[in-house]
C-alpha cells in the first residue's frame, strides 16, 4: 500500500523543465532515498513535495489525501510534513529549546517536557536546550534540526541532503542515529542526496534522478548490482563495462565467458562487473592472464591499472581496486578471475 | 639599520602578535587618539561651562517651563515619527523586495530619491502647497516623507539577503505566511530596524530648517532662536546640554533594543535566493500606494520647484548670487569631505587591523559625537574660538573642522569595508621592501581603499551641501552657501527667488544618492 504517491510531476522553470513526469511511490514506514548528480532536479522535487511550490502538473497524494493537483493546492504550512534542512536551517535569533518547540502550538500543555523528551531523542542533553544555534558544531545543530521537525509529529519527514555539510567522519554516524530516531517514531521519509554511498545505507527503497526524470528506481541492491542503464551503474559506483557477445547463457568478453543474470536474445550487449567481482590471482594460478601497468598506492588500497591480452587476440585495459597489503607492483603478470555473474545493460 | 633595530626592539615584547602590529599601533593609535579628542570638544565644552555657570543657575535654566515644553514636542515627535516611518518603510521595502511588484527596481529606487530633497525643502515645498501647515502633525508628516529612506535602505537590503530557508523551516513546521512574517522575518530585520530608527531619531533632534518652516519647536531651534538673540549665553548652552542627553538616551535606547541575539546565518553554504511572494489582486492597490507615497516624498517638491521657477521666470536666476553660492558650496563641500576623510583613516585603519578595548573606545566616542546635532557642534566652536581664539573665529578653518566633527563616522564607516578587504599582507610586504610603516600603509592599503574613500567623500559632501545651522553660526561672514541662499531668500518669503537654489541642491544630491542606493546593493551582494 503507498504511503506517499507522486504522479506525472511537472515544474518548470522558465524553459527549463527541472522536473519532467515523476511518478514514485514510498510505502508507510519505508526509508526513500532520491539520488542523482546536481542540478538533477531532486531538491526541486523535495519542495513540491514539502509544498514550497506548486506542480506545474501532476498530483501528490499523502496517505490518500490529496495534497496537490489540479486546481488544488494544500500551502507548506498546512501539510503534515518535516524538513530537515541541508545546514539545519535553525533560526539564528532564538535558543534552541525555542528553536525546538517553534512548531509546537503556544497553549499545548507539556510543552517543555516535550521539548526535553525530543532533544534527548536525538541524542542531546537538556543542557544544551539554553545554548544558541551559532554554539553549536555542524553534527549539534542538524539533532537540534531533526527534534525541531519531529515536535509537529509529521507523517512524512524530508531530509534535504542533512550530512553533506557534516565531516566524513561524522557523516556516517549521523545517519545512523537519524535512520534510528525516524525508525523509533515511524515516521516514512524521503532522503534527498547526491552521495550514491549515504543513499545505498539509508534507504530500502531508491530512486535515481537525471535531467528532471527518474532513471530507475527499486531497492539499493537491485539498483547496485542490476541497473539498466549506464548512467545508473556508473552513478552507483565503480564500474567495469565491456563489450561481449551472448551465447548459451554465458556472455564473452576479454575476462572469458562469464555467466549471465538474465536471459537475453541479443548477440552483442555491455556486460556490468563491480570491481569487488574480480579476484587477483599470482600468475601461475587459473583465470585471464594480464599485466599490471601501474599500480597508485592510495592508503587502505592500491588502484591498478591491468592490461589484458587473452589468447582470443581480444586486448583491452581494466582499473582496478586491490587491498595494498598484497598489491601486486608494476610490471607483475597477473591472473583475474571472475565470481559472480555478469550483468546485462540495456 | 637603524630602523630595523627600533622594529625588532619594539616587536619584541609581543611576539605572538604579527610583527608589524605594535610598530604601527604607536602612530596611527596616536592619530586616531587626536582625532578623538578633537571631537570630544564639543561634549568637553557642554560640562565645562556647566561647571562654570554653577549648579544653582544651571539648574535653573534647565528646570523651567519652555524646557518642558519642548521635551513634550520632541518626545511626541519620536513617538510619532519613528513608528510611522518603521512601518512605511518595511511595508515599502517587502513590496520591492520580497513581491512580484511590476517595476519594483524603478520603485526601489524611487524610494530611495526622497534623500535628494533636503528636509527643509520638503518642508517648504509642503508650505507652498498648504500654507496654513503647521504644528506637530505638520513636523510629523514632512518627516516620515523626508526621513523614511533612513529606514527603508537598510530594511530593504535585510530583506534581500535573508536566507529563505528559515522560512521554509517555518512553514514547515505549520506556520502561516503571516506568523512567518511576524515570528522569523521580523525578528531577523531586528538590527536593520534599530539602526534605521536610530537615524531617524538623531535627525528629528538635530534638523532646524524643517521644523521652522511647520513652525514646529524643538530643542534645535529654541537653541539657534536662543544664540541669535543673546548669542552664546549659558541658557543656549543648558538648552544643548538637554539636547545631548536627549541625543545619548536614543543611543542608550538603541543599544538596549538590539540585544545581543545572533542574526548571521548558522551554517555554510550560500543561501538560495528568496522566492517572490504573488500579489494576484493585491498588485494594484499596492501599486496605488508606492505611487501616492513617491507622490507626497518626490512630486511635492519637484511639483513646487517647477511652479516657483515658472512663477518666478528668468527674473530668479540672478546667476552672480547663484555663481557664488555655488563656489562656496564646492570649497566647503570638498574641503570638509577630504579633511573628514583624512582623519577617518587612522580609527577605520584600527578598527580593522588592530581591534582592542582602546580602539573600541575611542571608535565609541566618536560615534557618539557624530550623532550630536549640528548646533551643539556649532555653538561649542563658536564659544571657544570667541574666548580663546578669537584669530579662528567665523574662518574656513573652523567651519570646516566642525564638519569634521559631524561628519567623521559616515568617513570611517565608508573606510572600513575597504580596508577590511585589503590583505594585511601586503603592507608587511611593503615594508619588508624597504618603505616606512606609514609610506607602506600609504602605498597599499590606503589605495587599495581608494574607491571607499570616495564614497565616504561623496556622503560627507552631501551632508555639507544640505547643512545649514552650523554653516550659519560658523561660516566666514560673507559666505553664501546654497542651503544658505536658499534660507535667506525663503526666509523673506521670496519662495520663488529661493528655487534656483532648491533645484541645484537637489540636482547635486541625486548622484550621491544613487550611490548610497547602489551601496546598499552592493552590501547585500547583488
Amino acid at each position: 500500500m503507498s504511503f506517499l504517491q507522486l504522479s506525472g510531476l511537472h515544474r518548470n522553470y522558465g524553459p527549463v523543465a527541472a522536473v519532467s513526469g515523476i511518478d514514485l511511490l514510498a510505502t508507510a514506514g519505508s526509508r526513500t532515498a532520491i539520488v542523482g548528480p546536481s542540478g538533477c532536479g531532486k531538491t526541486t522535487l523535495l519542495r513540491l513535495i514539502a509544498g514550497f511550490e506548486p506542480p506545474d502538473a501532476g498530483t501528490i497524494e499523502l496517505d490518500g489525501e490529496t495534497l496537490a493537483g489540479p486546481d488544488m493546492f494544500v500551502p507548506a504550512y498546512r501539510r503534515p510534513i518535516g524538513l530537515v534542512a541541508q545546514d539545519g536551517a535553525l533560526f539564528p535569533h532564538l535558543s534552541v529549546a525555542a528553536n525546538i518547540s517553534f512548531g509546537i502550538a503556544r497553549g499545548e500543555r507539556d510543552r517543555d517536557m516535550r521539548v526535553a523528551e525530543l532533544v534527548r531523542l536525538v541524542g542531546l542533553d537538556e543542557g544544551f536546550l539554553q545554548r544558541r544555534p551559532h554554539q553549536l558544531s555542524g553534527g549539534q545543530q542538524q539533532r537540534v534540526a531533526l527534534a525541531r521537525a519531529l515536535a509537529r509529529k509529521p507523517r512524512l519527514m524530508l531530509l534535504d541532503e542533512p550530512f553533506s555539510a557534516l565531516d566524513t567522519s561524522l557523516r556516517a554516524a549521523m545517519r545512523k542515529t537519524v535512520a534510528g530516531v525516524l525508525e523509533a517514531a515511524g515516521v516514512t521519509t524521503i532522503l534527498v542526496t547526491h552521495d550514491q554511498e549515504e543513499a545505498l545505507s539509508f534507504a530500502d527503497h531508491m530512486a535515481v534522478m537525471r535531467a528532471g526524470k527518474i532513471m530507475q528506481a527499486g531497492s539499493p541492491r537491485d539498483l547496485y548490482q542490476r541497473p539498466r542503464t549506464r548512467m545508473v551503474a556508473e552513478f552507483l559506483g565503480e564500474a567495469i563495462i565491456l563489450p561481449a557477445r551472448i551465447a548459451d547463457g554465458h556472455a564473452r568478453c576479454i575476462l572469458g565467458a562469464i555467466p549471465i543474470d538474465r536471459d537475453q536474445r541479443r548477440q552483442t550487449a555491455e556486460i556490468l562487473l563491480r570491481p569487488e567481482q574480480i579476484g587477483i590471482g599470482p600468475g601461475e594460478s587459473d583465470g585471464v592472464s594480464a599485466l599490471v601497468t601501474d599500480s597508485e598506492f592510495s592508503g587502505p588500497s592500491c588502484t591498478l591499472v591491468v592490461q589484458v591480452a587473452n589468447g582470443a587476440g581480444a586486448a583491452g585495459t581494466l582499473v582496478l581496486r586491490h587491498p595494498s597489503a598484497d598489491a601486486p607492483q608494476a610490471g607483475t603478470r597477473i591472473r583475474l578471475t571472475v565470481s559472480g555473474s555478469a550483468h546485462l545493460l540495456e | 639599520m637603524r630602523a630595523a633595530t627600533d622594529s625588532t626592539l619594539i616587536a619584541r615584547p609581543a611576539a605572538a602578535l604579527p610583527a608589524a602590529a605594535p610598530f604601527h599601533f604607536s602612530w596611527i593609535g596616536l592619530a586616531a587618539l587626536l582625532v578623538t579628542l578633537l571631537t570630544l570638544v564639543p561634549l568637553g565644552f557642554i560640562l565645562w561651562v556647566t561647571l562654570q555657570t554653577g549648579w544653582q543657575t544651571a539648574l535653573s535654566l534647565i528646570f523651567r517651563p519652555r524646557v518642558g515644553e519642548l521635551l513634550v514636542n520632541t518626545l511626541l515627535l519620536e513617538l510619532l515619527t519613528v513608528p510611522a516611518c518603521v512601518v512605511l518603510s518595511v511595508a515599502l521595502a517587502w513590496l520591492t523586495e520580497r513581491s512580484d511588484l511590476a517595476g519594483a527596481r524603478l520603485w526601489a529606487w524611487l524610494c530611495v530619491a526622497p534623500l535628494a530633497v533636503p528636509a527643509f525643502i520638503h518642508s517648504y515645498a509642503w508650505v507652498t502647497i498648504i500654507p496654513g501647515l503647521e504644528g506637530l502633525g505638520a513636523g510629523v508628516l514632512v518627516s516620515v516623507l523626508a526621513y523614511f529612506p533612513f529606514l527603508y535602505l537598510p530594511v530593504s537590503a535585510t530583506l534581500r539577503r535573508l536566507d529563505p530557508a528559515l522560512e521554509d523551516a517555518a512553514a514547515a513546521l505549520g506556520h502561516g505566511p503571516w506568523s512567518v512574517f511576524f515570528r522569523v522575518i521580523l525578528p531577523q530585520l531586528r538590527l536593520a530596524l534599530c539602526g534605521g530608527a536610530l537615524l531617524v531619531g538623531l535627525h528629528l533632534l538635530a534638523e532646524y530648517g524643517l521644523f521652522v518652516f511647520v513652525r514646529f519647536d524643538t530643542f534645535t531651534t529654541a537653541i539657534v532662536d536662543q544664540f541669535q538673540s543673546t548669542f552664546n549665553g549659558p541658557a543656549a548652552t543648558m538648552l544643548a546640554g538637554v539636547l545631548v542627553t536627549c541625543c545619548f538616551a536614543l543611543l542608550a535606547l538603541e543599544m538596549l533594543a538590539r540585544g545581543d541575539e545572533r542574526y548571521a546565518r548558522v551554517g555554510a553554504g550560500a543561501a538560495r535566493n528568496p522566492a517572490k511572494a504573488k500579489l494576484d489582486r493585491a498588485a494594484l492597490p499596492c501599486q496605488l500606494m508606492l505611487g501616492a507615497v513617491a507622490a507626497l516624498s518626490l512630486g511635492v517638491p519637484f511639483y513646487t520647484i517647477a511652479r516657483w521657477l515658472w512663477a518666478g521666470g528668468l527674473a530668479v536666476w540672478r546667476m552672480d548670487e547663484i555663481g557664488a553660492a555655488f563656489g562656496h558650496t564646492t570649497v566647503l563641500a570638498l574641503g570638509g569631505a577630504l579633511l573628514a576623510t583624512l582623519a577617518a583613516i587612522p580609527m577605520a585603519w584600527l578598527s580593522v587591523r588592530a581591534p582592542g578595548r582602546l580602539q573600541r573606545m575611542l571608535e565609541g566616542c566618536n560615534y557618539m559625537v557624530g550623532s550630536l546635532p549640528g548646533v551643539v557642534v556649532a555653538l561649542a566652536l563658536v564659544t571657544l574660538t570667541v574666548r580663546y581664539l578669537l584669530p579662528f573665529y567665523q574662518t574656513l578653518a573652523t567651519i570646516l573642522v566642525a564638519y569634521v566633527l559631524m561628519f567623521l563616522p559616515r568617513a570611517i564607516i565608508s573606510l572600513r569595508a575597504p580596508i577590511a578587504q585589503a590583505p594585511p599582507e601586503l603592507e608587511q610586504a611593503a615594508m619588508n621592501l624597504g618603505r616606512r610603516p606609514f609610506n607602506a600603509l600609504w602605498s597599499t592599503t590606503v589605495r587599495l581603499s581608494a574607491p571607499g574613500a570616495a564614497a565616504g567623500m561623496a556622503l560627507v559632501a552631501l551632508g555639507i551641501l544640505n547643512e545649514l545651522t552650523a554653516t550659519q553660526m560658523l561660516a566666514p561672514s560673507g559666505t553664501r552657501t546654497l542651503a544658505l541662499g536658499f534660507w535667506a531668500h525663503s526666509g523673506e518669503i521670496d519662495y520663488a527667488a529661493a528655487a534656483p537654489y532648491a533645484l541645484i541642491m537637489v540636482a547635486a544630491s541625486l548622484p550621491l544618492t544613487w550611490l548610497l542606493y547602489v551601496q546598499s546593493k552592493k552590501m547585500a551582494g547583488q
